[in-house]
C-alpha cells in the first residue's frame, strides 16, 4: 500500500536493484520522508528528492548480486576463449577488423560533418535568446540587411538591439621584405559592432574574461590575426594601420585579443571596432534609413521578441519611403540557431551560411552506407567462422554451459573486435581529418573545438551499437542448435545460408552503386571542363579598378607588352556580375540580363558574333556611350527573330541592336544558372570598373607580373586581379569533393565486399569438400567444379548490378540536376564500365581460390576425417 | 575505515543515535544529521556508514513497528553496542585531552 503519488518507475527500479533484506528498511524510510517532503516542499520537489535518493542508493552495499553479472568471471574465461578464437583465424578476423575500422572512420567523419552543421552558432551561450532582423518581401527573397537607423530606434525594456557590419579593408604592414615600396597591403575583414554585440554574443579574451566596450580608435583582434599581422600572440597596445577608400591612413590600437571563433558560427571575426568608425571610415550616416548594415541583432530573453515585432513594424513606412527600390512588407526575427540555414537564400547577406543540407546528407549517407556494408560483412564473417565452432558450442552445452553463456561469449567476442576496430578507426580518422578539411573550402572538422567527452561518448556508442548490431544475429542463430544434432552432424550450416547470400547481394549492390557514382562523377567533371560556355575562359585576367582612370594608366603600360594580346574595360563581367533589367520592344516588356561592357570586351572574351557587328572602338571617343546594344541569340528568338537594327527601350531611352551573338553562360554552371536572354550595352570609359586582358602564356604567372606593375602604379591600392577561369572554381571544387568522396567510398566498399565474397567461397569449398571429391572421382572436370562453386556468385552479382546501377542512375541524375545547370547524360557505357571493373576485381580476387579448390586432388578431399 | 577507527561521519551518526535514543531509525538519523550539520546527507550515504558501523560491531539493529506512512513497512531501529560506546568515549577523551593542551591564546 504505497503512497499514491510515489514515482512508480523509480519505486520499481529500487525494488529491482536493492538487496531484498534492505528493501523494507530503505523503501520505508524513503516513503516516510516522501510523505513529509510533500507537506514541506510540495509534490514536485518531493518526487525529485525521492528520485535523487534512489539514484544515490545505487552503491555496491545496496545493489544485489545479479546472477547475470558475474563480474569476476567475464574477463577470465570469456576473454580467453575470445583470444583463442582470434588466433584460430587471424586473417579473416584481421581483415574484418580492418574493414570495420575503415568504415567507422568514414562514419566518424560523416558524423562530425553532420555535427558541424547541427551545432552551428551554438558556440554562443545566449544563442537561444539572440535573433537577427530580416526583412520580408512579397514574392522575392527575404532581405538580410537592415537600415542603420533601425537598431537605435528600438527601445523596449529588457530587449537590446545592436548592429553588426563587416567591410573588407586594406591593412598596411611596414617593413615587408621583397616589396618595392617597403610596405605590403593585406585585405582583412573589419567588423563594426555596437557594444551590445560584444556583450550579448559573450565575446571574451584569451583569459575568458568578457571583453569591455571599445573606445574610438581601439580594436580587438583575433589570436589568428594577431599572429598574421604582428607575429606575436598578444600584441596589446600595438598599432594597426588601415587605409580608407579615400586613401587616408588611420591608426587603430589593439586593446585585447580574443580567440578565433569556431568555423561553425556565422561570423568570421578578425578585427572588431566600434560601430562609430563606420560613419568616419565610409561616410555612413548612422541615423539614415537608406544606409544599410549587414545585420541588426536582437537580444530578447525568454521569447520576449514577439513584443518587439509590432514596434518594429511601425518603422516600415519610414524604411520603405527611404528605399524605393527595396520595399519590404514586414520584419521577421530569426533565432541565430535557425538563421544559418536561411543565410544562403537571403538577399544581400554576407554572413557564413550553414553547409548545404545535400552536402551533409551526402556525406552522412555514404558514411552510413559504408558502415552498413561493414556490418553486413561482419555478420557474414561471424556466421561463416562460427560454423567451424559448432562442435565447440555443443561441447560447452553438454558440459553445462547454457544458451545465455554462449550468446554472451559471441557478443563479447564481437564487441571486443569492434572495440579494437574503434581504436584503429579513431587513429585513422585523426590522419584523415586534415585530408578531409583540405578538400572542403575551410576546416569543417576542428578536433580542438570538439569536447573530449563527445569523442568518448561517440566511441562508446559506436562500440555498443555496432557491436550488438553485428553480433546479435550470429549469436542467437548459432547458439540455438541442440548439441545432439551437432554431434550427429545433422546441422548443416551450409554456404547457401539465405541471410549470407542476401547480405552479400546488398554489399555488391552498394559496390555497383558506388563505382557507378564515381565513374559518372568523373566523366561529368571532364564534360563540364570541355563544355562550350559560348566564350573562351583561357588566358583572361580581370583586374578590378577603384577609379575608371586607372584603366588608362594600365593601358599605357600594357600596350608595350607583347604577350598582352587584347585589353578592354568593362563595368560588368561575364561569369561574375550582371543586372536583371526590363527591356521594351514593340510595347512589350522583357525581363533580361543586362551587361555594361566596354568596346572590345566581347572580342577579348571571344564571344561569337552571328549577325551584325560588335561595338567598334572609335565610337566611344566622344566620351559618351552610344545608344547601341548587342543581344544574344536567345533574346533575339524571344523577340521573334531578326532583331538586327531594331529599336529597344532601356531605362526610358532608345537603343539600336547592332549585333547578335551566340548564347553564353552568364555565371558558373551551378544550380539553375542556365543560359538566359541577355543584352549588352556599350559602357563609356568613365564608368569602367574592371580591366580585362587576354594574355599569352600562363595566366597565373602573368597575374603575378601584373600585381607588381599595379603596386608600382598605385602603391596605396590593393591589387585584386583574378582569372576568368575562377568562374569554374565552384564547379571544380564540387566535382573534386564528389570524386574524392566517391573514390574513398568505392574503394572501401569493394575491399569489404571482396573480403566477404572470399570468405563465402572458402566456406562453400570447405562444406562441399567431399561432394566435390566424389564428383571428381566420377569424372567431373575442374571447370565444372568451378562452375558449381561460382553459381551463387553469378546470381549475387547479377542482382546487385541490376539494383545498384538502376538506383545509381536515378540518384546521380537527381543529384546532378540539383547541383548543376548543365551535366552529362548517363548512357550505356556508364553501365558497362562499372560492371567490367567489378567483374575484373572479383575474378582476380576469388578466381584463383576457386580454381585452386577445383583442382585439388580428390583423394585429399575424401581422406579427411 | 576498517578496524576500530571512527570516521567523522560515523562519529556523528553514533552521537545522533544516542540523542534520538529509542527513536533512532534511518530517516530520523538522516534528518537529525542533515539539520545539525546543515548539509544534506543522502539515505545512501547514511546506509553505507551504518553498514560499516555494524561491520565494526559498533551498532546493532532490530525491527520495530510498521506504520501507515511507510506503506506498511517496518522501521529498523539502531542502538549502540558496548564497544560502540567505548569507541565513542575513547574519541571524546582523546579530543578533550587535545583541547586542554591547546594554549588559550591560540583560540582567539
Amino acid at each position: 500500500m504505497s503512497h499514491p503519488h510515489l514515482p512508480k518507475f523509480w519505486f520499481r527500479l529500487l525494488q529491482w536493484f536493492c538487496r531484498e533484506e534492505l528493501f523494507e528498511e530503505l523503501q520505508g524510510d524513503l516513503e516516510e520522508a516522501f510523505g513529509e517532503n510533500i507537506e514541506s516542499f510540495g509534490l514536485k520537489r518531493a518526487q525529485r528528492i525521492y528520485r535523487l535518493e534512489i539514484l544515490k542508493l545505487m552503491r555496491p552495499s545496496v545493489i544485489k548480486n545479479l546472477p547475470a553479472v558475474r563480474i569476476s568471471q567475464l574477463p577470465g574465461n570469456y576473454l580467453i576463449t575470445s583470444i583463442r578464437a582470434f588466433k584460430h583465424n587471424p586473417f579473416y578476423i584481421g581483415a574484418n577488423i580492418l574493414g570495420m575500422a575503415l568504415a567507422l572512420s568514414i562514419g566518424t567523419i560523416g558524423y562530425f560533418n553532420y555535427r558541424f552543421n547541427d551545432t552551428f552558432n551554438e558556440y554562443f551561450p545566449e544563442a537561444t535568446s539572440l535573433y537577427k532582423v530580416n526583412g520580408l518581401r512579397t514574392g522575392e527573397s527575404t532581405v538580410g540587411t537592415s537600415p542603420a537607423a533601425l537598431a537605435p530606434a528600438l527601445n523596449l525594456a529588457g530587449i537590446a538591439a545592436f548592429r553588426y557590419h563587416d567591410e573588407r579593408i586594406a591593412v598596411k604592414l611596414e617593413n615587408q621584405a621583397g616589396t618595392g615600396s617597403g610596405h605590403k597591403l593585406f585585405m582583412e575583414g573589419l567588423s563594426f559592432t555596437d557594444p551590445g554585440f560584444i556583450r550579448y554574443f559573450d565575446l571574451a579574451n584569451l583569459n575568458r574574461e568578457p571583453l569591455s566596450p571599445l573606445g574610438y580608435g581601439e580594436v580587438y583582434v583575433s589570436d589568428e590575426t594577431a599572429m598574421k599581422f604582428f607575429g606575436e600572440p598578444y600584441p596589446v597596445g600595438k598599432l594597426l594601420t588601415v587605409i580608407l577608400p579615400n586613401h587616408q591612413e588611420r591608426l587603430l590600437t589593439v586593446k585585447d585579443v580574443f580567440p578565433k571563433l569556431p568555423n561553425n558560427t556565422s561570423f568570421r571575426l578578425s578585427v572588431i571596432a566600434d560601430f562609430d568608425h563606420l560613419s568616419d571610415f565610409y561616410g555612413l550616416d548612422e541615423n539614415s534609413w537608406s544606409n544599410w548594415v549587414d545585420g541588426t541583432f536582437i537580444y530578447a530573453p525568454e521569447g520576449d521578441m514577439t513584443r518587439l515585432i509590432p514596434q518594429m513594424n511601425t518603422y516600415l513606412n519610414v524604411q520603405n519611403q527611404a528605399n524605393k527600390d527595396l520595399q519590404i512588407s514586414g520584419y521577421r526575427l530569426d533565432n541565430i540557431l535557425e538563421w544559418p540555414a536561411l543565410e544562403a537564400s537571403l538577399h544581400n547577406s554576407a554572413f557564413v551560411p550553414q553547409m548545404h543540407p545535400a552536402a551533409v546528407a551526402g556525406t552522412l549517407g555514404s558514411a552510413i552506407g559504408i558502415l552498413l556494408l561493414a556490418c553486413f560483412n561482419f555478420i557474414n564473417t561471424s556466421i561463416a567462422l562460427s560454423g567451424n565452432r559448432l562442435k565447440e558450442i555443443a561441447v560447452r552445452k553438454v558440459l553445462g554451459g547454457n544458451r545465455t553463456s554462449t550468446i554472451a561469449q559471441f557478443i563479447l567476442e564481437n564487441i571486443l573486435m569492434i572495440g579494437i576496430a574503434v581504436v584503429i578507426a579513431l587513429a585513422l580518422t585523426y590522419y584523415m581529418i586534415p585530408g578531409y578539411n583540405a578538400m572542403m573550402s575551410y576546416e569543417i572538422i576542428q578536433p580542438d573545438q570538439i569536447p573530449w567527452t563527445t569523442f568518448v561518448c561517440f566511441g562508446l556508442v559506436l562500440v555498443l551499437c555496432v557491436g550488438l548490431m553485428a553480433s546479435a544475429y550470429p549469436a542467437f542463430y548459432i547458439s540455438k542448435f541442440p548439441s545432439l544434432a551437432i554431434f550427429r552432424n545433422k546441422v548443416v550450416l551450409s554456404g547457401k545460408n539465405r541471410l549470407m547470400t542476401v547480405l552479400l547481394t546488398m554489399q555488391f549492390t552498394l559496390c555497383f552503386y558506388n563505382i557507378f557514382g564515381l565513374l559518372v562523377t568523373a566523366d561529368n567533371a571532364s564534360y563540364q571542363e570541355r563544355l562550350d560556355r559560348g566564350y573562351d575562359l583561357g588566358g583572361v585576367i580581370n583586374i578590378p579598378l577603384s577609379q575608371p582612370q586607372q584603366y588608362t594608366a594600365l593601358e599605357d603600360r600594357l600596350k608595350q607588352q607583347t604577350d598582352v594580346r587584347q585589353m578592354a574595360g568593362t563595368s560588368s563581367l561575364i561569369g561574375f556580375s550582371f543586372n536583371n533589367h526590363s527591356i521594351g520592344f514593340n510595347g512589350q516588356e522583357y525581363e533580361v540580363a543586362e551587361l555594361g561592357v566596354g568596346a572590345g570586351y566581347l572580342e577579348t572574351l571571344e564571344v561569337r558574333l552571328i549577325n551584325g557587328s560588335m561595338f567598334s572602338q572609335s565610337e566611344t571617343n566622344t566620351g559618351e556611350a552610344r545608344k547601341e546594344m548587342v543581344i544574344n541569340k536567345m533574346f533575339e528568338e524571344q523577340l521573334g527573330g531578326d532583331a538586327l537594327n531594331k529599336p529597344l527601350t532601356f531605362n526610358g531611352e532608345k537603343y539600336t541592336v547592332i549585333g547578335v551573338v551566340e548564347n553564353f553562360n552568364l555565371r558558373q554552371i551551378m544550380f539553375d544558372n542556365k543560359v538566359k536572354p541577355c543584352m549588352m550595352r556599350l559602357e563609356a570609359p568613365s564608368s569602367y570598373s574592371y580591366a580585362t586582358l587576354k594574355v599569352d602564356g600562363l595566366t597565373t604567372d602573368k597575374n603575378r607580373e601584373l600585381e607588381a606593375l599595379w603596386y608600382e602604379l598605385f602603391p596605396q591600392e590593393l591589387y585584386g586581379g583574378f582569372l576568368q577561369e575562377d568562374v569554374m572554381q565552384q564547379v571544380r571544387q564540387t566535382n573534386f569533393i564528389m570524386i574524392n568522396i566517391s573514390t574513398i567510398v568505392a574503394t572501401i566498399s569493394i575491399l569489404i565486399s571482396i573480403l566477404g565474397l572470399y570468405t563465402l567461397i572458402s566456406l562453400i569449398a570447405q562444406k562441399r569438400k567431399k561432394e566435390f571429391g566424389v564428383r571428381k572421382v566420377m569424372g567431373a572436370s575442374w571447370q565444372q567444379i568451378t562452375h558449381l562453386l561460382g553459381r551463387d556468385i553469378y546470381w549475387i552479382l547479377g542482382i546487385a548490378a541490376l539494383i545498384g546501377l538502376t538506383g545509381g542512375s536515378v540518384v546521380m541524375n537527381a543529384v546532378f540536376d540539383s547541383i548543376y545547370a548543365y551535366h552529362i547524360d548517363i548512357d550505356l557505357l556508364h553501365y558497362v564500365w562499372p560492371t567490367m571493373i567489378i567483374l575484373g576485381i572479383v575474378v582476380s580476387a576469388v578466381g584463383y581460390k576457386m580454381i585452386q579448390t577445383s583442382k585439388l586432388n580428390p583423394v585429399e578431399q575424401l581422406r579427411t576425417e | 575505515m576498517k578496524g576500530t577507527q571512527l570516521g567523522e561521519l560515523q562519529e556523528v551518526i553514533l552521537l545522533s543515535i544516542l540523542i534520538l535514543d529509542e527513536g533512532a531509525y534511518g530517516l530520523k538519523i538522516q534528518q537529525d544529521i542533515s539539520e545539525r550539520l546543515n548539509r544534506r546527507l543522502s539515505r545512501g550515504a547514511l546506509h553505507t556508514a551504518l553498514t560499516r558501523l555494524s561491520e565494526k560491531g559498533f551498532v546493532t539493529s532490530y525491527y520495530g513497528g510498521a506504520t501507515q506512512e511507510r506503506g506498511g513497512r517496518r522501521k529498523r531501529y539502531y542502538a549502540l553496542t558496548v564497544s560502540g560506546k567505548a569507541s565513542l568515549r575513547e574519541m571524546k577523551t582523546l579530543r578533550d585531552e587535545m583541547w586542554s593542551l591547546v594554549p588559550s591564546t591560540q583560540l582567539l
